[in-house]
């Protein structure tokens, strides 16, 4: 069994990068939010619920999502690399508590903004996107914005916006990896600045799958092609452009609903094996080919890590909440 | 299932009490109460806050609690969950009164035990879940700050005249699509004695059909059926409550819809509640967030306090849509009253009887010169 480490960094195969987001960082839509995760910066902006440009597109039982999805220029991130290892390990995997971790290393919110631990300064070069294009961004925006719109449309109540549309409009500023699940995650925290009402939150987790049989096919083993010993695939989370773009890598979004009634003592705990809690909402797959073996890898990782990224996205809306009672609401 | 190479630890799942565990002293300070979470997510299941069974103060309350805006309920059952349905907040009141009484509710699931309830209630919105206790009932809701107005019946807007099409003006109010008004539904007013109004123009009115609100199905075999949203937004200046109506027949008549004993003066005077506001040279509107609108409606907002106690002569008219109305007899006061209510946004509470006074001293030397 052979667990391969990431390359030209120490940070370890499920930590995530820094994360730090912003929410109403523009002030004309009715929700905004800015995510970085490590180098990977996104943005966007939600209008909603309103009346569609023509009447051809009002549905008459409900609201429609309508998702806008531009990609910007991407960094090279080789320069960046060994700054973002050390924010990395105190970001995700250490043993302390999670929020005590996490407000050293994340979450600067507040209308002025500050950015805290992210190296943005490091050498890089802004170049536009390379042909071929790297994986994650293959796909047409066609593919993503659909993409986006199922995995959103699951969770927002849109029969409760009949004739309306909830447009979302995501600009990617600096991609590294992870583009994707970024986007559905900025999207979710701009919802929610938005005031838009969800059953739950779609919380994308990238994981990048390396299975053991592409090694073996090189002649490194006796290792078994048909699986017959037990060949456990390697799994990084939240994986940076240099990682995902590797030979033999597939790298899988997989978007989950992130419900914590699984957490409430309350209800007993067969929620825990229902399908439901922590469920798959779907999943796009970049890359290798993936095997079954590396699909059930990666959503045992993306469960937890979906419940980091719901405590970070916490985190977000109790900055919020507390600035407003603070000068709002006495 | 394969088995997986040795991961680091990971930062485990929240634990049960972590909404609530690092709160700080909430603002409602109720000592006896169960600490509130500071933030709420949408799908945080908020059903052990809300009902407690076990908690004396809640066993006095001759009523069960209300669930106002940002919380939904959700029945439990072994069916898959995003099937489920969540209720408007109108069949609230029923389904807690239903389980209060009868336990029988609990056979979707028999391995529950019995006093277990049998749906929960979920937040939908992210925000801050407020609970306002009263003598006789508990009313829980998830308070947050928007921008984009949902047309709500009762609600008392600034809209902006976009078009007249036949009968009716249609009114921009923010919200997701435009509002009806009718002609003739001004106080006292008849076909030849009624406000021309231009497009552009601003109107102070009331919401008498909002988004959730119905219509009566007339043909068909839903007929008398009330079906709700899919219908424009419509708004009066007519005082509501009592003989309503106007030229339209399908305004909702509503029990609680007694519009706060606003006066019934005629449309011409100027001192009819509702009706278009005044575009003369020194008025301005300006929009804000609908928490700031709310905020400013209430009694102890302290940048009108303040302002008042100034002595400033202005005139100020506030949406709750987040359009706000301002006018006086110079600009430079229009200017200022604005910059104060903008930034009454921003800066702390305490701070804000300050900020008013230098401006208010800005202002006086400014108009000396």
């Amino acid at each position: 069994m052979t667990c391969y480490p990431r390359p030209n960094t120490q940070r370890s195969p499920t930590a995530l990068r820094p994360l730090t987001a912003e929410l109403s960082p523009l002030s004309r839509p009715d929700g905004s939010a800015s995510l970085h995760v490590g180098n990977t910066h996104v943005l966007c902006a939600v209008h909603g619920p309103v009346a569609p440009r023509s009447t051809r597109w009002e549905r008459y039982e409900g609201g429609v999502v309508s998702v806008a999805f531009s990609r910007g220029l991407i960094s090279s991130s080789s320069g960046s690399a060994g700054a973002a290892s050390g924010g990395g390990d105190t970001g995700g995997s250490s043993s302390g508590a999670p929020t005590a971790d996490e407000n050293v290393a994340m979450g600067a919110v507040n209308t002025v903004s500050t950015h805290t631990a992210t190296p943005t300064s490091s050498s890089k070069s802004m170049k536009s996107l390379p042909l071929p294009l790297p994986p994650g961004l293959g796909a047409t925006e066609r593919e993503l914005e659909y993409f986006l719109r199922d995995a959103l449309s699951s969770c927002i109540l849109l029969e409760r916006y009949p004739r309306c549309v909830i447009q979302v409009v995501l600009q990617i500023v600096q991609a590294d990896g992870s583009v994707l699940g970024s986007a559905v995650n900025c999207a979710v925290l701009a919802l929610m600045d938005a005031g838009v009402a969800m059953r739950g939150l779609p919380i994308a987790s990238t994981c990048v799958v390396i299975d053991d049989m592409h090694r073996a096919a090189e002649g490194e083993d006796e290792r078994d092609l048909h699986g017959r010993k037990d060949s456990k695939p390697t799994v990084w989370l939240d994986p940076t452009a240099e990682e995902e773009s590797g030979v033999g890598h597939a790298t899988v979004v997989l978007v989950t609903d992130m419900a914590t009634s699984s957490h409430n003592t309350s209800i007993p705990s067969e929620d825990d094996n229902d399908d439901d809690a922590g469920g798959i909402i779907t999943s796009m797959t970049f890359g290798a080919p993936l095997s079954i073996k590396g699909l059930l890898a990666s959503a045992e990782c993306a469960k937890q890590s979906s419940a980091a990224m719901v405590a970070f996205m916490r985190l977000a809306i109790e900055q919020k909440v507390q600035r407003e009672s603070q000068t709002l609401w006495s | 299932m394969a088995s997986l190479p040795p991961l680091l630890p990971f930062p485990p799942p929240p634990p049960p009490g972590f909404i609530s565990g690092q709160s700080p002293p909430t603002f409602h300070d109720e000592p006896q109460q169960q600490q509130l979470p500071l933030a709420v997510l949408p799908g945080d299941d908020l059903t052990r806050f809300i009902l407690k069974k076990d908690d004396a103060s809640q066993r006095n309350k001759s009523k069960p609690p209300k669930i106002g805006t940002g919380l939904a309920i959700v029945p439990t059952s072994s069916s898959s969950r995003r099937r489920r349905r969540f209720h408007q907040n109108k069949d609230a009141m029923d389904i807690i009164i239903n389980n209060d009484n009868d336990s029988r509710m609990n056979r979707n699931n028999t391995d529950e035990p019995s006093n277990a309830p049998s749906f929960s209630i979920i937040a939908i919105i992210a925000g801050r879940l407020i609970h306002h206790a009263s003598n006789s009932t508990d009313t829980y809701y998830i308070s947050s700050n928007t921008q984009r107005y949902i047309p709500t019946l009762g609600d008392r807007v600034i809209g902006i005249v976009e078009d007249t099409t036949g009968e009716y003006y249609r009114v921009n109010i923010l919200g997701g699509h435009s509002a009806l008004l009718h002609n003739l539904n001004f106080e006292g007013a008849s076909k030849r004695n009624r406000p021309r109004l231009d497009p552009g123009s601003l109107v102070y009115c009331r919401v008498v059909r909002g988004v959730d609100d119905g219509v009566k199905v007339v043909g068909g075999s839903n007929s008398g059926r009330m079906v709700g949203g899919r219908v424009d937004p419509e708004v009066s200046c007519k005082v509501g409550g009592g003989s309503g109506g106007g030229g339209s027949s399908s305004i909702i008549t509503n029990a609680m819809d007694d519009d706060g004993g606003a006066t019934r003066k005629d449309w011409t005077t100027s001192e009819c509640t509702y009706g278009p506001l005044s575009s003369s040279t020194t008025s301005t509107s300006f929009r804000v967030s609908l928490g700031l609108a709310r905020s400013l409606l209430l009694p102890t907002n302290e940048t009108l306090s303040a302002l008042s106690k100034s002595k400033v002569p202005f005139e100020i008219c506030i949406g709750v849509n987040g359009l706000i109305w301002v006018d006086a007899p110079a600009p430079e006061i229009v200017i200022m009253v604005q910059n104060a209510i903008k930034n009454g946004e921003v800066v702390g509470r305490g701070m804000v009887g300050g900020m008013v006074k230098s401006m208010v001293k800005n202002l006086r030397s400014q108009m000396e010169e």
